[in-house]
This record gives structure tokens, C-alpha cells and sequence, in this order.
């Protein structure tokens, strides 16, 4: 059996190296269009901080591909699918049959509609060898200004790390605050109190961004405000790769719809991680999720129903970061709109933990500063506790 | 007349063997596991692989049990005896860790993961 997986991060290479525990004659390919082996994301931030050598970041040595007989073809891009005849076509013209296809591309970076040096986006690592330099580079002639825009989980990274290195920051959101499709007014209120007491500049409701500057970036204009900066930082979303997908005749959401098999609606095709929408049973509908350990459990449950087996993916997923030191915490379904109520459970000066109830089920959770009954809240979504509010 | 002794002497025996059967159908190694709260984020994935061996703890930081326990109280370190399947999910649990906080160290003193 041939098995191709498109995507090289942590989803695809956890699937192949399951897929490689339960059977040794499969012949497994890795496209990626990057050109490293499986590293960390997450260590992205603690990289670009001097907290994390490159090379700890990397979690596969070149061997371990050789040892496990898993192909890894690094820089390849995938440009078309073929599913009725089964094969892939890559950016290097090559055309690769196979007999099962696992996509874990992850999804794209939103861009802004310009660009100048100075701009950077933080997914990859040569995204975070980029913003490293331009630091470093800022600091030499000192400056010491950066603007982020977005005010979601890459937001926390970029504040992160321009804290790290004493820079004066501003964070240009295109809302009224942080996740505010997510969070209530005080959840808000206690993060902004946060980044007041950091001494952060928050603009909100900034529809659109200009760039000054003649190559290099020297500032952003937004609502009408000029500011000074040499780094702009983005952060403001991410899309699964419409075209091909849908070319391919897959069904495309906010990412891959696929079962609770992870199995999508053409036959030999799967997904999983960050793209996978998939139907979750303990939240009762399709959901995306864009973290670590979804990914691997993902990955692990993907290999599995690939070579055989039929086990219903369920996890309840949760997303852990912080702003400048306050705990944040996602767990479940946080989507305000397929909530049929949201309980604000903690709401004092700092601290917010808030409910989202469907179906008189508890299904999801954000937790803000105190976060010591993430455990607890965790076990009432998986055991769907009933709740009367 | 019974003589007692011998059969306290045949029971020692027999749980003398029965344990060496235990223990060579049930091989225990120990290992120490560190996890180093300056790194761990809260990711979760060892407790969400490996629960018995890993908790959070109410600083969103995974605490090492000893099987589902916490003797002497919360601890980022512990020594544990575990058979090989139990060794084999706590070793997954420390490789999932995207920040690899997660040290795990052999008897003689070996680092297991990760590789030094």
C-alpha cells in the first residue's frame, strides 16, 4: 500500500510514524513545503527570546526518517490532487500515485494586502528567523518600536516576545478586543487591564492598515494614526488552501469536513489537525482546532482507521497561553454563536471564567487568570454534564 | 502432628516464587521523570496521554504522580516503578510535549528522553 501525507508537521509525521508501527511493508511519503524536518511550533517564541537553541526546536532528526523507511520530501509544494485517478501532482512536476491520502497541511497565513520588508508573519520557523533578525537589527540602530495586528493566540506570541526584548508596543486590533467573537465584555476588560498595566497601547476597530515607508517599513497608519515602527507583526487568521481542496472535490469549511473517522467525504482521502473539521461526538458538531495536542491525538487516531481500524475521534481540545502573564485558557467549543447561552460563571477584577452551554450541556470553557479548575471544567465537557442555568 | 514451621517455610517459598514470577511477567524498571515548569505551557498532551503519570496542577503546570497518586504532596519530579507498557506511554507522553519539558531519566542515570 502507497500512503501519501501532505503535510509535514506534527499530525502527519505522528500519523506515519503510527501507520509505521502497525505495518512495516507500507510505503509512506511526507510532502512538505518546508524545508525542515518536524520541529516544534510551539517553541517558535522561546526561539525568537533566546530561551530555545534552533537546533532543540527540531523533533525528528534527518535519521529518524531513514530508520522508520518514511520518505520526507521537504520544499515540495502539492499543486493538484487527482482524486479519481489517485495521485498528487507536486510543485516539482512529479506525479505521485497513491493508494490512501492524509492531508496535514495546517492552513495559510491571512496576508495583508501589502507588504514591505518589515513585515512578518510568525508560523514558521523561517517566519520566526525573520522577526529574530529584524529585532536584532532594531535593537543595533535603536529602535525600539513594533506594531502587532490581530488580537488573537499570535498576538500573545508577538507581545511575548516584544516585551522580551523592552520594545514600546502597540497592537493594532480589528475589533473591539481580544477574541472579541469569543469573549465577554469583562473577559476583555480584564485582559485590556493586562496590557494597560504592561504599559501596551491597544487601538481597536481598525478596519484597514497602511504601510509607510519606501521599501523598508517605518510605520503603520490606521485610523487616521501614524506609528513609528520598523516591525510590523501580523497575526490576524488563517484559511485551509481552498483551491486545490475543492478542485479535488473536497468538502471545504473553515477547514477539511471530515467524519468522526477523520475520513472526508472522498473515499481514501483523510485529514487531520489544524485542518481537519471534523465531527466531534462529545460536543455533538463539526469543530476545528488548531493545537499541539489535538494534532497528535489526531495523527495517532488518523493511522489507525487508515490501515484498518474504525475508532470515532473524540477529545475535548484546549489551547493554553498567556498575555504578559496572565493565564489564558480555551477548552471545548468556544463559539459564541452555536451557544445557546454563555454563563459567566468568575468575573472579578482578574479573573474570568466563562461557559458555553448547548443543548443544556456544558461544551465549552474560557478561563482567564485563575485557571486551577481547568481539570475540573475539562471533565464536565467530556462527561457532557447536564447543567440547568 | 503438623510441623507449622515448614509450611511457613513452603509459604515463604511460594510467595518468594510468586513474586519472581510477577516479576519477570510484569518486568518494573524505575525511572525518574522531571518536568521543568520554567518550559511546560499548559499544553497538556502528556496528561492527555499518559494521565496516570501526569496532572495539572492549579499553575496550569503538569505535576508527576505515581500512578494516579501524589505522595508527600504535588511534585514536579518523582521516581517511579513502572512495568514496560506503563513506560511506553509515559515516554510518549514526554516526546508529545512541544516544549519538551519532560526529562526522563533511567536508573543508572541515563537521560531517556530527550536525547542529550
Amino acid at each position: 500500500m502507497k500512503i501519501i501525507i501532505i503535510g509535514g508537521g506534527i499530525a502527519g509525521t505522528t500519523a506515519a510514524e503510527e501507520i509505521r508501527k502497525q505495518d512495516s511493508a507500507t510505503q509512506i511519503t511526507i510532502i512538505d513545503r518546508e524545508n525542515y524536518p518536524c520541529y516544534s511550533r510551539v517553541l517558535l517564541m522561546p526561539y525568537v527570546n533566546d530561551k530555545v537553541e534552533r537546533e532543540k526546536m527540531i523533533l525528528k532528526k534527518p535519521e529518524w526518517y531513514t530508520q522508520k523507511n518514511i520518505e520526507l520530501m521537504s520544499d515540495v509544494e502539492v499543486t493538484k490532487i487527482d482524486s479519481k485517478n489517485k495521485f498528487v501532482e507536486t510543485s516539482e512536476g512529479r506525479e505521485l500515485p497513491y493508494d490512501k491520502l492524509l492531508i496535514t497541511a495546517g492552513l495559510n497565513v491571512r496576508y495583508t494586502p501589502e507588504d514591505k520588508r518589515g513585515v512578518v508573519y510568525f508560523k514558521t520557523l523561517d517566519d520566526a528567523d525573520q522577526l529574530k533578525s529584524l529585532i536584532k537589527e532594531a535593537i543595533a540602530q535603536k529602535k525600539n518600536k513594533a506594531v502587532i495586528y490581530g488580537g488573537g493566540f499570535i498576538a500573545m506570541d508577538y507581545l511575548a516576545i516584544f516585551d522580551h526584548y523592552k520594545f514600546d508596543t502597540t497592537v493594532l486590533m480589528r475589533s473591539g478586543g481580544f477574541w472579541s467573537k469569543v469573549l465577554s465584555a469583562h473577559a476583555q476588560q480584564v485582559l485590556k487591564d493586562q496590557t494597560e498595566l504592561k504599559g501596551i497601547k491597544i487601538i481597536n476597530d481598525v478596519r484597514e492598515i497602511e504601510l509607510i515607508g519606501e521599501t523598508e517599513l517605518t510605520g503603520v497608519c490606521a485610523l487616521g494614526q501614524e506609528f513609528e515602527t520598523s516591525i510590523l507583526g501580523v497575526g490576524i487568521g488563517l484559511d485551509p488552501d481552498k483551491a486545490v481542496l475543492s478542485a479535488a472535490g473536497i468538502e471545504v469549511g473553515a477547514g477539511i469536513i471530515c467524519d468522526k473517522y477523520l475520513q472526508t467525504n472522498v473515499e481514501d482521502i483523510y485529514a487531520a489537525g489544524d485542518i481537519a473539521e471534523y465531527d466531534d461526538a462529545t460536543i455533538g458538531r463539526h469543530i476545528r482546532y488548531g493545537n499541539w495536542t489535538n494534532a497528535i491525538m489526531q495523527g495517532k487516531a488518523v493511522a489507525l482507521n487508515m490501515v484498518g481500524e474504525k475508532i470515532g475521534f473524540s477529545m475535548v481540545s484546549s489551547y493554553a497561553t498567556n498575555l504578559l502573564g496572565k493565564e489564558i485558557v480555551f477548552i471545548g467549543d468556544v463559539d459564541r454563536t452555536a451557544a445557546d447561552e454563555v454563563v459567566q460563571e468568575v468575573a472579578d477584577k482578574q479573573n474570568s471564567t466563562e461557559l458555553f452551554i448547548r443543548n443544556k450541556k456544558i461544551v465549552g470553557a474560557v478561563i482567564i487568570g485563575d485557571v486551577s479548575k481547568r481539570t475540573e471544567i475539562t471533565k464536565r465537557i467530556q462527561n457532557r454534564e447536564a447543567v440547568s442555568y | 502432628m503438623i510441623d507449622y514451621s515448614r509450611i511457613d517455610n513452603s509459604l515463604d517459598a511460594f510467595s518468594f516464587c510468586y513474586s519472581l514470577y510477577l516479576s519477570i511477567i510484569y518486568y518494573l524498571m524505575k525511572i525518574r521523570i522531571i518536568v521543568d515548569p520554567d518550559l511546560c505551557i499548559g499544553a497538556a498532551s502528556c496528561v492527555t496521554i499518559a494521565p496516570e503519570t501526569f496532572a495539572l496542577n492549579d499553575e496550569n503546570k503538569a505535576d508527576v504522580l505515581d500512578h494516579g497518586q501524589a505522595p508527600d504532596g504535588p511534585s514536579y519530579e518523582r521516581e517511579v516503578e513502572v512495568t514496560e507498557d506503563e513506560f511506553e506511554k509515559i515516554i510518549m507522553g514526554a516526546q508529545s510535549c512541544p516544549t519538551l519539558a519532560i526529562a526522563i531519566i533511567d536508573e543508572a542515570g541515563n537521560q531517556l528522553y530527550p536525547e542529550a
